[in-house]
């Protein structure tokens, strides 16, 4: 006599059906197959978007901006008056990071960036916003209490230093430029950009080290 | 040496994520950067719909995690998109279903593609 074993039946089942996508994913691939049927996205144009953000799009753009403004005076002068029109010919702005302003950490203040309201990130130059960027905790509390935030980043600033916290726009993104670190002047501009942190132009660390 | 879990807070802990967990979130993204760029709806209204629908899952009690985050993208894209374009939710939901068929209906190892 057939036996019915609950738990072997729905076994086989998800293993029949494990490489179905999860609905959001159905619903994504939904999304894409309407809008290139309709014409309004390209299906190599996303996919080249997809490639590029997950790997070559990184905080690497945002470094080497960080330390050509410390190895020439000049550009960095220019790039706290406007940032767009100084980095504008290294091609790394796109449409949705039209407007970025530079905040300069010194000895005695420390910027910290945020969006209160959603996620604005300036991605062309820094890749994909961090997930903690994104969660309602740091949107709230960058702004309440950044001290704490940023203690637990693991970043303790001195009570003699101004915290300045900027809250992105759409039409407004901020990068940090972070202090240069004692006993670089050797160093090549590539090098002091290997030096430079993501999370130290969100402003989420201050104190560069140098590496080994 | 790394550090015991517990003294790890949670946004050191998120500090090392991968910013994409599954491929349809940078698929998703993809495209509301493209219709940005091509002016169906505007970066403005994006962060401001965006923004509302953060607050409404955190009203609603939902995890603060980035599957709270990508639920409320994907819903912002689908109201921007089918109140910009000629685009309506029934077409994106039967696409939907006709994947879902696809995919049940290809066997393992295969390519799965729509038939209609």
């Amino acid at each position: 006599m057939p036996t019915f074993d609950p738990e072997k039946v729905s076994e086989i089942h998800q293993h029949l059906h494990s490489h179905l996508p999860s609905e959001s994913a159905l619903r994504v691939k939904a999304l894409e197959t309407v809008l290139v049927e309709k014409g309004l996205v390209n299906s190599q144009t996303i996919d080249a978007w997809v490639e590029a953000y997950s790997e070559e799009v990184g905080p690497k753009r945002g470094a080497l901006i960080v330390a050509k403004a410390w190895c020439e005076p000049a550009f960095k002068a220019a790039l706290l008056e406007d940032a767009v029109s100084a980095i504008d010919h290294l091609g790394y702005l796109g449409k949705a990071t039209a407007h970025l302003k530079v905040v300069e950490n010194t000895p005695l203040v420390h910027n910290l960036v945020v969006c209160t309201l959603c996620s604005c990130y300036p991605f062309s130059i820094l890749g994909m916003a961090p997930n903690w960027y994104k969660t309602a905790a740091y949107r709230s509390r960058a702004v309440r209490d950044p001290r704490g935030v940023l203690t637990e980043f693991g970043v303790k600033i001195d009570n003699d230093i101004e915290i300045r916290v900027w809250d992105s726009t759409a039409e407004l993104r901020y990068l940090v430029l972070p202090e240069r670190p004692a006993g670089t002047g050797g160093l090549s501009e590539e090098a002091l950009a290997a030096l430079v942190s993501r999370n130290s132009m969100i402003g989420t660390d201050r104190v560069l080290e140098i590496k080994n | 040496m790394s550090q015991p879990e517990s003294s790890v807070t949670p946004f050191k802990r998120m500090d090392g994520e991968p910013v994409f967990d599954e491929a349809w979130q940078a698929q998703l993204l993809a495209m509301v950067d493209q219709m940005i760029d091509d002016g169906i709806f505007t970066n403005a209204l994006w962060s401001e719909m965006l923004g509302e629908n953060l607050k409404a899952a955190e009203a609603r009690g939902q995890a603060d995690d980035i599957d709270t985050y990508y639920a409320a993208v994907l819903a912002t894209f689908e109201t921007l998109l089918t109140q910009s374009t000629e685009v309506s939710s029934n077409t994106i939901t039967d696409k939907q279903q006709a994947w879902k068929r696809a995919y049940l209906g290809t066997p393992h190892g295969q390519p799965v593609t729509l038939k209609e």
